[in-house]
């Protein structure tokens, strides 16, 4: 087995070696704890999120894995049990509070990103306003909008024949299918039922609105089930395939903005 | 396979009928990210927490484990790479804000714990802010290790032939025993070193004062390692009975806390 890359497995003086060593980035997830449908687990976007970072590390070869952000900005799941928000207040001071302990220990370079997208537009947000407080010795760099990412598993989606609105944004197809391939011992694919499936709610012309709409009304109040498209037939394969994509991206990304 | 207590491993209609079936106890326990020695990882504190937390929540029989809350009070460990603090503020945001999750969805009882001595003090401090904010929709308690609680945990391992100050309060012996229990593959027992060994302060009456000492110079300045205690020799078979004698006082604890004798 190949070392780990997660500081919480770690011990402090591996850490010190690391960074000594040249691992002087950061990778900082935040991710949720909220309601996931029938089928899946609260800690869902936790999974997905620490199984990102690790990927993201280990293809970049100079990066450890922060403990991940979480519970995060999930008050649109609140009405279901098993969900934990933090207000923005609370998610921004914790989210600073980690840039600060990451410089004190001597990292170079923060990436940023969400495995939950109602994280994001808070993280691109403050990212600036972090930055100017722990001054010019830490680098910060807020990757990977959650746009992106559905625009790009809409897209490879599609050329398996996979619906945008069956592909989802919640809980659905794509989302479960990376469940599969990550945790199969915790997906429930007897209790999957599909959700919200208006294709118009999934364009991606759409998206912003609907999001909002998810903010101001609550996820419950468009599907009572929690779920946003179809998790039915979800599939390790494929899902194992959105993963590496997106970890893929997200390495692109970096190297495309960091030095 | 044993009954799922871990609400992040839950999906939400499974957290929903453990509480309708009676599961209206959660358990919301303080950890942290902090160094523990050249020997054991950073998450030990939260690892313990799920270990402990997961027993107890199996023999109360009507309780759930929240997310553990990390990172939390670990100020007096930043001396060394890999240790996460939030502020104190911070971190009453974050207890607020978990708490006021847990009393929308039908939970009767929240009870506070922690596995990281940091966390005691202000957590005992702010639980009344808690308590009043959520009165008339949950019950708040405090559940933390007694005195009555160490001193059996002290009569143990001194029964075994293990010393205060080898026992450590930091990384040593006893802690790293539970380790080898909760999460062996993580423990390096050959990089297990000696840390602070001096047998004065780890006398009872003296360990407020090293408590208090150790966060105004940092835990560095009392071991350069990182440990409080001696880790070498730690052994599986006493962790067991170690975290059997820590959840034992614990369940007692929780179970007078919401009056369930």
């Amino acid at each position: 087995m190949s070392e780990t890359v997660l500081m919480e497995e770690m011990t402090w003086r591996q850490i010190k070696d690391a960074i000594q060593q040249g691992k002087d980035t950061a990778i900082l997830v935040s991710g949720s704890i909220e309601q996931h449908g029938p089928h899946l687990p609260t800690a869902t976007d936790t999974i997905i999120g620490y199984a990102t970072a690790e990927a993201v590390a280990r293809k970049l070869g100079n990066a450890l894995v922060a403990p991940l952000i979480r519970p995060a900005l999930s008050r649109h799941h609140i009405d279901f049990p098993g969900t934990i928000a933090l207000r923005l207040e609370t998610f921004v001071k914790v989210l600073e509070e980690y840039c600060f302990c990451l410089r004190a220990h001597g990292f170079k370079k923060i990436v940023l990103f969400v495995s939950h997208g109602g994280n994001s537009d808070a993280l691109r947000a403050f990212v600036p306003s972090i930055a100017k407080k722990v001054g010019p010795d830490l680098q910060l760099l807020a990757v990977q909008s959650v746009e992106k990412h559905i625009k790009a598993f809409q897209d490879f989606l599609k050329t398996k024949g996979i619906t945008i609105q069956r592909a989802g944004v919640h809980a659905a197809f794509s989302e479960t299918s990376v469940m599969l391939a990550l945790r199969p011992d915790l997906v429930a694919m007897d209790k999957a039922k599909p959700g919200l499936t208006e294709e118009a709610f999934y364009r991606p012309e759409n998206l912003e609105k609907s999001k909002i709409a998810s903010f101001i009304h609550g996820v419950k109040s468009q599907s009572s089930i929690g779920v946003l498209g179809d998790p039915t037939g979800s599939d390790a394969t494929v899902g194992k395939e959105i993963f590496e994509r997106h970890a893929n991206d997200i390495v692109e990304e970096i190297k495309n903005n960091l030095a | 396979m044993e009954e799922k207590v871990l609400m992040e491993e839950m999906s939400w209609v499974e957290i929903k009928d453990a509480i309708e079936r009676g599961k209206t106890t959660v358990l919301v326990i303080s950890g942290s990210i902090e160094q523990h020695g050249p020997h054991l990882p950073t998450g030990t504190d939260t690892y313990l927490a799920y270990e402990v937390g997961q027993r107890a929540a199996r023999r109360l029989g009507y309780a759930l484990v929240a997310p553990v809350i990390r990172p939390a009070l670990s100020e007096h460990h930043m001396g060394f790479p890999g240790s996460f603090t939030l502020t104190w503020e911070t971190y009453k945001d974050v207890l607020d804000d978990y708490c006021d999750s847990l009393a929308r969805v039908g939970f009767k009882d929240i009870v506070l714990m922690s596995s990281h001595g940091g966390n005691n003090a202000v957590l005992k401090a702010i639980t009344p802010d808690i308590a009043k904010k959520l009165y008339g929709r949950v019950n708040i308690h405090l559940v933390l290790r007694t005195e009555k609680g160490m001193a059996q945990t002290a009569a143990f391992l001194k029964e075994k032939g293990i010393s205060v100050e080898k026992a450590g309060v930091h990384s040593g012996y006893g802690e790293t025993s539970e380790m080898l229990v909760a999460k062996p593959h993580l423990v390096k027992m050959e990089f297990a070193e000696k840390g602070q060994v001096e047998e004065a302060l780890y006398r009872p009456e003296n360990i407020p004062r090293f408590q208090i000492d150790s966060f105004i110079h940092g835990v560095k300045h009392f071991s350069e390692n990182g440990v409080l205690g001696d880790p070498r020799g730690a052994n599986g078979e006493i962790g067991k009975e170690l975290i059997e004698l820590g959840v034992n006082t614990i369940c007692e604890e929780i179970n007078r806390a919401v009056g369930k004798n």
